[in-house]
């Protein structure tokens, strides 16, 4: 018992700022975020998953952040509720990206649609390989490097115009 | 030994045409023509880069005879000349946690990456891009001009300035509060001050335990000396004791 509470709480030193910038990435909101961080380190307590190498364990965070998060958002009380515009701006401060330096653009990234916030996020925010994001997200690589592309020419064109 | 493709097309373009090769010199300097203007090419490719990529190579070639076709197997280890100031090299795979700097150009479709060396004066770049390649460049900022133009030379300016900020404002603190310190109970102590106690306190324990074994020394001398006077003063007696008992029996024999 002490032991997997040992490793629990070696997971949540090391996962934890991860799993809540990528549940933030999703859900845009800090307490939202906050719930689906503790849905996913539950997820690890109750189903003890064996992983075969550490690339292996941040893919299984990732996913499992991901799936939550879109659980959360697809339940009841989301659709029938709505966040007050306002709010956007004070949950800014929340979501910290590690050693870069504050940018617009982010907020743009997480703007767009799933298939190509995610792996920009993963790629640019959270400095990913192609590789690591394939396996997290479970698709090809091929289909990744598409995403990142087709999402970079949208975003360049959103900035275009906003310019 | 690999032999290149250009020496295979050279050799078949010779063969259709019908020309003899004399000792293979007309063959030879068509293959190393070749293999000189391919480099270059896809040279050029990499860099990227407008106007002249110079190319330093330390070739060492070798003549070979096989089957009747002699050609020239050139080694050649290049290392890319970007510009002046900066050469590609070999990839470290560095993270943001290990980088100096990071620049995120999500238009452009990369992130750079600064790693700078304050000893070597130097700042090494890579560049991942979302193709999935990703390359290292080694960049000399005392060579980068100002105003330069060059994306990579611009970022890995800002990332030698940045490194020698920081360090101006490390050096500026550290003169105007001295070290850093590091609460230890009720007091503090920088690392300096911290090793100066151990050491002293070591010292300290040092000598005590000398002084110990010394007197525990001396104790045993002295019990030594103790007993052995004993012993001489026991003997003495019984010595003493035996003399007056044979006067004794002198006496009676008399």
């Amino acid at each position: 018992m002490e032991r997997e509470q040992k490793r629990l709480e070696e997971y949540f030193k090391k996962y934890c700022p991860l799993v809540f910038r990528v549940a933030f990435a999703e859900v845009k909101s800090h307490a939202d975020a906050e719930d689906v961080l503790q849905e996913t380190f539950i997820k690890l307590l109750r189903y003890h998953p064996v992983f075969e190498s550490e690339e292996h364990e941040k893919a299984w965070m990732i996913r499992t952040t991901i799936n939550l998060a879109k659980d959360l958002l697809k339940s009841k009380w989301q659709q029938s509720t709505v966040g007050m515009p306002e709010d956007f701006h004070g949950e800014k401060t929340y979501m910290k990206v590690p050693y870069l330096e504050e940018d617009e653009t982010l907020w743009r990234v997480l703007a767009l649609s799933e298939k190509y916030r995610q792996p920009l996020y993963l790629f640019y925010y959270e400095d990913y390989s192609i590789k690591e994001i394939a396996r997290a997200l479970d698709m090809p690589e091929s289909t990744v490097k598409t995403n990142l592309r087709r999402g970079r020419e949208i975003l360049k064109t959103d900035l275009e115009r906003s310019r | 030994m690999n032999i290149n493709k250009i020496a295979q097309m050279v050799y078949q373009k010779q063969a259709k045409t019908g020309k003899p090769r004399e000792n293979g010199t007309d063959f030879s300097k068509d293959f190393l023509g070749s293999l000189e203007e391919k480099l270059n090419n896809s040279e050029a490719k990499l860099a990227g880069q407008k106007g002249k990529n110079e190319l330093t190579s330390n070739a060492a070639s070798e003549n070979e005879y096989l089957y009747g076709i002699s050609s020239h197997v050139a080694i050649s280890s290049v290392r890319t000349v970007v510009s002046k100031a900066v050469y590609e090299c070999e990839v470290k795979g560095i993270s943001y946690r290990e980088s100096d700097y990071v620049k995120i150009c999500i238009e452009k479709g990369f992130v750079y990456k600064a790693q700078v060396d304050k000893e070597k004066e130097t700042v090494y770049v890579e560049q991942k891009n979302d193709s999935g390649s990703v390359k290292g460049y080694e960049a000399d900022p005392n060579q980068i001009d100002e105003d330069t133009k060059d994306e990579l030379e611009e970022f890995a300016l800002t990332a030698w300035r940045k490194a020698l900020g920081q360090y101006a404002d490390y050096v500026q603190d550290r003169i105007k509060n001295g070290p850093e310190k590091f609460a230890i109970g009720s007091t503090e102590f920088s690392i300096k001050e911290w090793d100066k106690l151990m050491e002293k306190l070591d010292e300290d324990i040092d000598a005590i335990q000398k002084e110990q074994e010394e007197r525990i020394q001396k104790a045993l001398e002295e019990q030594l000396k103790q007993k052995a006077e004993k012993t001489e003063t026991d003997d003495d007696e019984s010595g003493v004791s035996k003399i007056t008992k044979k006067k004794k029996d002198v006496k009676e024999e008399v």
